[in-house]
């Protein structure tokens, strides 16, 4: 009687062995499944490189790019696109680029010349991600450097670079 | 006699269910929490420039615009370092975030606020620049 209580007892436990076995086994796959399926966030590094690209187009060996200048001073006519090399395609609201230009003696107001291209909209969310960083939003990056131009005056340039591209990177 | 035999095994059977159920328990909350642990992880895949950097010291193309103009501004003396030029300069651009280091070769300073004594910050970027056969002008910023 109790030899038959005890191979019945190894029975119930050998499927619950076996149950425990599916539990962990699945438990694992989830959690692998989970890691490999969520995105890599790259749009912080895409926002640097696309500073790098700026920036080098701007200013190279210390010295601002001679196309910035007319003979009034700035060129409002200056097209960062086409002069950077850069091309944002169909997805030209996933971007938003603003290079502003400050005197040497006053990094807190820039002078009156912008350049901007993309979606400005995409500009408020930099101040959201300012208070507390939220990956569903986009990504904003902002650089300064120091550049003379060929008369010696001191700027500094301040760039802004936005990337969206929300679903692309971030669940 | 017979009676007290079974309610003294049914008492058995009823404590070992108990720890397998527990067992249970305890096995599916592990499970959850490494669940929910691993989900948490995946939310770090975040690649930003550092986790592209070779030799631990960064290299920052914005930084060495700055210096090559600084050079430019402080031209015809390259032998002797220009603080008060370098403090116009680079404390206004990095001395929020940074702690900025320069000089000329070995003769680094800290231009700005020195860190404190025990505290050893971590260097994010290093830039040279050549200024003749003798000297170079280096930077390194270490985080705040």
């Amino acid at each position: 009687m109790i030899l038959k209580n005890k191979r019945g007892a190894e029975k119930i436990i050998s499927v619950y062995w076996f149950a425990i076995l599916i539990l962990v086994a699945g438990g694992i796959f989830v959690m692998v499944a989970n890691f490999h399926n969520s995105l890599y966030d790259v749009r912080e590094l895409e926002a640097e490189i696309m500073i790098n690209q700026v920036s080098d187009c701007l200013s190279y060996g210390g010295k601002l790019n001679e196309d910035l200048f007319d003979e009034n001073g700035f060129n409002e006519e200056f097209k960062i696109l086409e002069k950077c090399y850069l091309n944002f395609g169909n997805g030209k609201e996933e971007y938003y680029l603003e290079i502003e230009f400050y005197n040497f003696e006053n990094l807190e107001e820039s002078l009156n010349f912008k350049i901007s291209e993309g979606n400005i909209n995409l500009k408020a969310d930099c101040e959201i991600q300012k208070s507390k960083e939220y990956g569903t939003i986009s990504k904003c990056v902002e650089k300064t450097f120091y550049s003379l131009d060929n008369d010696k005056n001191e700027f500094f340039i301040k760039i802004l670079s936005i990337i969206r591209k929300t679903e692309k990177n971030a669940k | 006699m017979q009676n007290k035999n079974l309610l003294n095994q049914k008492k058995g059977q009823i404590g070992e269910t108990m720890t397998w159920v527990v067992a249970t328990l305890i096995i599916i909350v592990i499970l959850f929490i490494s669940i929910y642990m691993s989900s948490l992880i995946s939310k770090t895949k975040i690649l930003d420039s550092v986790d592209f950097d070779p030799e631990n010291l960064k290299q920052n193309l914005l930084v060495k615009k700055s210096m090559m103009a600084f050079v430019l501004t402080s031209e015809g003396n390259l032998n002797e370092f220009n603080k008060n030029l370098a403090i116009e300069i680079f404390e206004k651009i990095y001395g929020k975030e940074f702690y900025i280091l320069m000089g000329i070769n070995d003769n680094l300073i800290y231009i700005g606020p020195n860190p404190e004594l025990t505290d050893f910050p971590e260097e994010i970027f290093l830039e040279k620049i050549k200024l003749n056969d003798k000297n170079e002008l280096n930077l390194i910023l270490k985080k705040r």
